[in-house]
Formats: C-alpha cells, sequence, structure tokens
C-alpha cells in the first residue's frame, strides 16, 4: 500500500535533509581570528549613517568605524586622544580652540580631510533646515544658537574659522573645559562636502549621500554594504591614517532586537559580542562563564521627574519625601543582584577629574515620614490617589513595582502604576502629561554638564519643568569657570540645590552587561558605551 | 466567471479606501510621532523635520496627497525610520524573503496536514488517530515563541547542525520553516480529517467502491475534493498570513522579513511604513480570497458564480 508509506517517506527526507547540513562549517567566531572579521548584535538598524543625522545608540557604533573627529576617545577611559588633529592649543581664557590637522588624513576615496570640511560640516549641523537631532552639541560655538534659531544668517558671523588648510579654529560662547569630549561625539565628525554636494543642498536632509556606493567616510573603516534587519559591514579603510594600527579586516553589524536571540546566536558561534544579556541569564553566566560576561557602569541615571505643575508633588516635602522613601539599595539588586549601583545624586561618578555629586538621596524612612506629615499627609492619610508612569521595558516595569511597594510600606502610600509604550511615554514626559514617572537620561559627553543642564530653565529635556534662577546662575557660573576644582565645586551646590528642591529624586546608575568572546581583544566597556575600534583585534583564545 | 471576479474587484475598491482611510487617521491619532525619542528634539530642529515629511499640512491634505500618490503612482513614500529608502524599496527587499519562508511553510503545513489529517480519518479512532490528533492539537496550543526556541535549542545548540538564527544559506531555512509551518499543519490536519471523516460517509463513495475501485484511487480521486474544501476555506486568510510574514518567527530566526518591519513600524511611528505594509497585507487577503473562492467553485460543482 502506498499511503502508510508516506509518514515513512516524510521522516526520511526530514532526517535526510538535516543530516545533509550536518556537515560542520566553521561559526563566524572561528572563522573571525582567521580572517579578522568581527560580528557584533547592534539592536536595530540606524536610521541614517550620516553623522549629522544620527540619533539611536546604534548608530554611534556604526558611525565611529566609518568617520571620526578632530579628537578620538582613548579605548579603555575614555579620555581625548588625537584624532584628525595631531595637536590642538587654547587660549589662556579658554575662548579660542586651534587644531592642527595631521597632513595624511585622507577621506576613503583618497581626498585629503582639510580645515574647510570641517568648517563645511559645522555649517551643515548649524542649519536649521537639516534638521540635525543633535544640533544643541553646537550651542557653545559662538553664534551658532542664534544661526540654528534663524537671528543670525551670515555664517562667518559663527565662531568657526579654517585659516590654512591645515588649521580649524573654534571661538566659543563661554570657557568649556569639557570641549574635547564634545568633539569626539559624533556630531562634530566630518562629512564630505562634494558627496554631500553632488546628493542635494548643504541643508537638504536624507539625500541618500551615506547609503551604500555613494558614503565617503574618514574612519577606519569603509562601507561596503547594508541589508536592512540583517547585516551592515564594513571593511578596513586602506586611506585611514592610522590603517597600520587597525586589526580588523571587517565587521559585521548584526540588528538584533531581542536579547534572547541574541544570545542563542552568541551560544552557536555567530556573534562575538552581544548588544545586552537577558536579565534572567546574567546570574548563570557569573556563575559558569564570568570571563565572557562583560559588565560596565554606565553613564546613565534613573530617577523620579515629578511634576511640578499640580498637587501634590508641587510640594517639594512630598516630593522629597517619595525620594527618600526609595531603598536604592535592595532597587540596585532587584530582581538579580548587581544590575545597578545606588544613586545618591543626579550625576554619575566618573568623569572629570572624578566629580562626584552631593551623597544627598538615601533612604530615610524616618525623615520621608516626617516630612510627609508636615505636608499634611501623616503616615499617608488623606494622600490623593497617584499614578506611577514608566516606560514598557521589564526592566521598568519591575522597578515601578518594587518601588510601589516600598512607598506603601515606608509612607503608607497606594501608588497607582501605569505603563506606557514607549512613544506614547516620552510624549507624556515632554507635555509634562504626568503627575510622576520612572526618568532616565545617559549622558552625551564625559562632563557633570550633560546632566545638570537637564533641568535649567526651559529646557528640552526638563521634564519637571524644574525653573529656579539660582540654580541656572550656579551651572552658567560654574561653565564660565576655568579651574576645573573651583568649577566642581559650583556644580556641586548646584547639585546640593537641586536635590534639596528634589523636581527628580534620583535613583540608579545602570550597568551594561554584554556577551564577549575570550577571542575578542581590545574592546573594553566604557562609561559612554563609545568603542574605539582602532585597537580591536580576534585572537585564538 | 470573468464578470464574478470583475465583480469582487470592483468590492475591493471601497473595502481598500476604507482599510486606507482607517489606517491612516488611526496612526495619526497615536500620540507620539516619528522624530520622538527618549531624548526631546530642539523645537527649530523638529519643525524643520516635519516640514521636510509634510508633516506640517492640515490633516486632511495629507491623506489626499497621500492617497494620490498610491493611487496615480504607486509611490508609498518614503520611510521615517529609514530616512533614506522609500517604503516601496523596503517592500521590494523584504516582501520575497516573506515569500519565500511563508512558501516554504506552506509546503511543510500542506504535505504534513493534508497527509496526517487523511491518515487520521481513514485509521478513526486507531492509536494512530489519537496520535496525530494529539500532535495536531500540541501544534495548535504551543506558541511559536515556545516552539522555535525549543527547536534552536535541539538542532542549534545541542546539535550544532544549524545555525540558532540568520538568513543566508539553505540550511537557515530549516527551522523557521518547520516552525511556521508545523503549527500550520496542524490546523490543516484537524481541518483534513474532519473534511474526509464526513465525506467518507457520503453514498457517492459507496457507489465507487462498488465499482470496485482501489482504496488509493477512492481517497485521492473521490474523497480528497470533498474533504478539502473546509481546508481550502482556511487557506484563504492562512495563505496571506504565512505569505506576509511572522512577526514572532521572523524575530526568533533573524529573518529579513516584512512581518517584523511592519511591527516595528507602528513601534517607531513609521506612518508611511505601517500604511504600506497595510495596503499590501490588505491587497494580499482580497486577492487570496478571490482564489479561494474561485478554488472552491472548481472543488464542489454544487456550486456556482453567483
Amino acid at each position: 500500500m502506498l499511503l502508510p508509506a508516506v509518514p515513512r517517506l516524510i521522516t526520511t527526507t526530514l532526517a535526510a535533509l538535516l543530516l545533509v547540513s550536518c556537515a560542520k562549517q566553521p561559526t563566524n567566531v572561528e572563522r573571525g581570528f582567521r580572517e579578522q572579521v568581527l560580528h557584533l548584535g547592534n539592536l536595530s538598524d540606524p536610521r541614517d549613517l550620516d553623522p549629522h543625522h544620527n540619533f539611536d545608540d546604534s548608530a554611534f557604533y556604526t558611525t565611529m568605524a566609518l568617520f571620526e573627529g578632530l579628537v578620538n576617545f582613548d579605548p579603555i577611559d575614555l579620555h581625548p586622544v588625537p584624532g584628525v588633529a595631531e595637536r590642538w592649543e587654547v587660549s589662556p581664557d579658554g575662548l579660542v580652540w586651534t587644531f592642527h590637522l595631521r597632513a595624511n588624513a585622507r577621506w576613503s576615496n583618497g581626498d585629503p580631510v582639510t580645515a574647510e570640511d570641517f568648517v563645511f560640516s559645522a555649517r551643515r549641523m548649524c542649519s536649521a533646515a537639516l534638521g540635525a537631532e543633535y544640533s544643541y552639541l553646537f550651542h557653545v560655538l559662538r553664534g551658532a544658537r542664534d544661526y540654528l534659531q534663524g537671528r543670525q544668517t551670515d555664517f562667518a558671523k559663527v565662531g568657526v574659522k579654517a585659516p590654512d588648510a591645515g588649521t580649524v579654529r573654534y571661538e566659543l560662547e563661554h570657557p568649556c573645559p569639557y570641549f574635547l569630549t564634545l568633539l569626539a561625539h559624533i556630531a562634530w565628525f566630518p562629512v564630505h562636502a562634494p558627496t554631500v554636494l553632488k546628493a542635494g543642498r548643504i541643508d537638504e536632509p536624507y539625500t541618500g549621500w551615506s547609503m551604500p556606493g555613494k558614503l565617503v567616510g574618514n574612519g577606519p573603516f569603509a562601507l561596503v554594504s547594508w541589508r536592512q534587519n540583517q547585516e551592515l559591514i564594513v571593511r578596513k579603510n586602506p586611506y585611514y591614517w592610522d590603517a597600520a594600527r587597525v586589526q580588523l579586516q571587517e565587521i559585521h553589524y548584526h540588528p538584533i532586537e531581542s536579547s534572547e536571540v541574541e544570545e542563542r546566536a552568541f551560544r552557536t558561534g555567530q556573534l562575538q559580542l552581544t548588544y545586552d544579556v537577558p536579565a534572567n541569564k546574567i546570574d548563570l553566566y557569573r556563575r559558569t562563564q564570568p570571563t565572557v560576561l562583560l559588565e560596565s557602569p554606565w553613564y546613565q541615571t534613573r530617577f523620579i521627574s515629578f511634576n511640578l505643575a499640580g498637587p501634590p508633588f508641587n510640594d517639594p516635602r512630598v516630593r522629597l519625601a517619595f525620594g527618600l522613601a526609595a531603598d536604592r539599595t535592595q532597587l540596585a539588586n532587584f530582581p538579580v543582584p548587581r544590575l545597578a549601583s545606588a544613586a545618591p545624586s543626579a550625576s554619575p561618578p566618573g568623569f572629570g577629574y572624578n566629580y562626584r555629586g552631593p551623597a544627598a538621596m538615601g533612604l530615610d524612612v524616618e525623615r520621608a515620614r516626617h516630612l510627609l506629615a508636615e505636608a499634611g499627609y501623616p503616615d499617608g492619610r488623606g494622600f490623593p490617589r497617584v499614578e506611577f508612569r514608566f516606560d514598557a521595558s521589564d526592566r521598568s516595569h519591575d522597578l515601578a513595582q518594587a518601588l510601589q511597594e516600598m512607598w506603601r510600606k515606608n509612607l503608607g502610600v497606594q501608588v497607582a502604576l501605569a505603563s506606557q509604550e514607549n512613544r506614547l511615554f516620552f510624549t507624556s514626559l515632554n507635555r509634562g502629561e504626568y503627575q510622576f514617572a520612572l526618568d532616565s537620561y545617559f549622558g552625551d559627553y564625559g562632563d557633570p554638564n550633560t546632566f545638570l543642564s537637564l533641568w535649567l530653565t526651559g529646557a528640552g529635556n526638563n521634564h519637571p519643568r524644574y525653573a529656579n534662577p539660582a540654580y541656572d546662575r550656579l551651572i552658567d557660573e560654574a561653565n564660565h569657570q576655568l579651574d576645573p576644582a573651583h568649577r566642581f565645586a559650583l556644580l556641586a551646590d548646584a547639585e546640593t540645590l537641586l536635590l534639596t528642591d528634589a523636581p527628580v529624586a534620583p535613583l540608579l546608575h545602570e550597568i551594561r552587561f554584554r556577551l564577549r568572546h575570550p577571542s575578542v581583544r581590545g574592546w573594553h566597556g566604557t562609561l559612554l558605551e563609545m568603542h574605539p575600534l582602532q585597537d580591536v583585534r580576534l585572537d585564538p583564545p | 466567471m470573468l464578470r464574478f471576479i470583475a465583480h469582487r474587484l470592483l468590492q475591493a475598491v471601497p473595502v481598500l479606501f476604507i482599510i486606507i482611510a482607517v489606517s491612516f487617521f488611526m496612526l495619526r491619532l497615536a500620540p507620539g510621532g516619528p522624530f520622538t525619542a527618549e531624548k526631546a528634539i530642539p523645537p527649530e530642529i523638529l519643525r524643520n523635520l516635519e516640514a521636510h515629511y509634510g508633516l506640517d499640512k492640515p490633516l486632511h491634505v495629507q491623506f489626499f496627497t497621500y492617497l494620490g500618490k498610491v493611487v496615480l503612482h504607486g509611490d508609498l513614500g518614503p520611510s521615517f525610520k529609514y530616512s533614506n529608502r522609500t517604503v516601496n524599496e523596503i517592500i521590494a527587499d523584504k516582501l520575497p524573503v516573506s515569500l519565500e519562508l511563508g512558501g516554504l511553510a506552506l509546503l511543510v503545513a500542506l504535505v504534513l496536514g493534508l497527509t496526517f489529517g487523511i491518515l487520521a480519518a481513514l485509521r478513526r479512532n486507531t492509536f494512530l488517530d489519537y496520535l496525530y490528533s494529539t500532535v495536531g492539537m500540541l501544534g495548535i496550543c504551543v506558541p511559536t515563541f515556545v516552539f522555535g526556541p525549543l527547536l534552536v535549542l535541539l538542532f542549534a545548540i545541542q546539535l550544532g547542525w544549524v545555525n540558532a538564527s540568520g538568513w543566508y544559506t539553505w540550511q537557515d531555512r530549516v527551522l523557521p520553516a518547520l516552525t511556521l509551518g508545523f503549527v500550520f499543519s496542524a490546523y490543516i490536519m484537524r481541518l483534513t480529517r474532519a473534511g474526509m471523516l464526513e465525506v467518507l460517509h457520503q453514498d457517492y463513495i459507496r457507489t465507487a467502491r462498488a465499482k470496485g475501485a482501489s482504496e488509493v484511487r477512492i481517497v485521492l480521486r473521490h474523497a480528497l475534493r470533498g474533504g478539502l474544501l473546509p481546508v481550502v476555506a482556511f487557506l484563504g486568510p492562512g495563505t496571506a498570513d504565512l505569505l506576509t510574514g511572522s512577526f514572532v518567527i521572523e524575530t526568533i530566526f533573524q529573518v529579513p522579513g516584512l512581518g517584523r518591519e511592519f511591527v516595528n513600524s507602528a513601534f517607531n511611528r513609521d506612518y508611511t511604513l505601517v500604511l504600506g505594509t497595510v495596503i499590501l497585507f490588505a491587497v494580499l487577503i482580497v486577492a487570496c480570497n478571490l482564489v479561494v473562492d474561485l478554488v472552491q467553485v472548481w472543488l464542489n460543482p454544487k456550486l456556482k458564480f453567483e
């Protein structure tokens, strides 16, 4: 009979199919150290490879391979090191910075990188029509803010000049001790003027010049191909001035949204580096393969933003009570030990001669209850119904639940939790349509100013809409201060004031987790999550 | 028959219009836009970005501009998330991937589902029937996001026969097609079994037996034609569903298909990409249903084109 034979036929075919595929091929990891090809997880595809049109996390990694600024980061501690500029000097008043370009800096088509390229790039970034998301990083340049906001139309008045092909001079609004780390940000990277202008006007967004086959960069790698949702490939750029130092031949960026999928790909040797690690696997890796798990502090703070516009959070005593009733140590170890570190202050430790914010916020149940009673709610009695907002990630969900329990136990207050889809959540925060929320920020550059300027009056990310002239004055004064010690003292004063007014209550500094194959050398966990690739190589483990 | 087809195509026009209009306005009513991010964009920059995409114009103007471009030029507009690509380019790149995965999965589903459905019906109430029905039930109950990773665990991580994810070689097609096909095969198996059981008791089957037709001929030639009717009805929307990709499968196996683009575009508020994929899916479903209707008339002599 024919019919009973069919299932056997199917099983045999399937078995044969799997057997054929069983012919062992070398994995990406095994091929990797022979051919120096790095495969890494990159979360998602960048919006664009144009360094002036980049906003996503993942874009930083690809852009740092394709372009290079005047100044580079050291791969371990991110201190500024020479990039396209081989040396620089700053005027005694800290306002004029002069950079001397190295003669052998070239674009990936062989053209020399000139000072004019940097002037062109600054002009492009400062054109509002381009719609560059990071344009605010240029506000430090003299006249740039006026030009961006249309109050000034003559770019010659903006403080960037090229006295000759090998010299760029920036004039600043105010002394800026962190100017060098700003320059290492992708927003300050140069673009190749002829390529940009061939595709459109200087201020025309999305002309396609940054697509494969067209993009000309000056970084250690050059773009080969980009298939959306599959793979973006870059190859060593022979024209790069320091090409002799670059060991990797190719980098393949894999946009993998799910950390579980990424972890499985890592286990089968398809990736040497992951973007993230599933939270429930962290402890397992700590116990079984600690050398593979890369844990590094991140220049990031999670905090509670209080909406100052209405009761009950227009009362600083209530805000402080909520902040003091949160057990940060417990939060940092929930649900897995050492997922984060407790944050007593808004700006994380680590940059700027080890600036440390005042240790102002910690668990103090006694004082929290006292403040709440003073505000008219002894033991939480009569406290209105409030809603705590957070984004849709699992991590935020865990934290919000833990906080809800702490406030119930320590203050006797019932808090309703409301999770929102990410864009909805950011929209609520920006519009001030919330009562209090689990907020976070990661630093754009290596200086406490990146955090402390968030709460200046009218600042774009000032979610509580905090407005205190005394705070603004202290930050402004600090930014006109040349002496670092004095400057940090002023910043610390400002932060103390901030934490007394408590428009925000800092909670945690998150830790970043990655899986890194032992063959990967020269790739380090860094505070800003910037990873210079010049020294990365793959050795047989 | 041509009249029937023409009539159905005419019906599709208002259906598509309503789908486009409802999706367009629902999408715009959702808070947050394509440029909403964790870090707020300065207002002067946001204004320029919105002007670049024409988002500063009144909503109804935007709607009719969009509709005009779609209808007159087949132009689905630029993507908001992938700034340098158009929705047409994205679909042209991703649809073939989804079609390949869907086609393979359909093949798996049909081969497994039909075979075991027919066998279960023929061996009704035997151990084999119970076994197939149990496996079929499991296939329906176990979600793909459990079944897929289990297959990966076994064949990729434990045995090392295939990669855990990716879409490069033909080996990469095996696990996604099996996972997606298995779930559908379970439905097809149950429908085939039920359809066949009903048909096998009909008079004309007895007649065929009486005339001395072989068992194989009875099953394949006489019973299957009637027994497949419920399966065919299911295959209409089912095929459209399979061909347009599965977000879960594409995520688990890192397949660069259209399903992932569709779901992510909603999160990204990539207005044009959401609309483009919705229009494509709508057209596919309308087309599949039309084909199913034609096949049903062909299979069932009692039906006529009315």
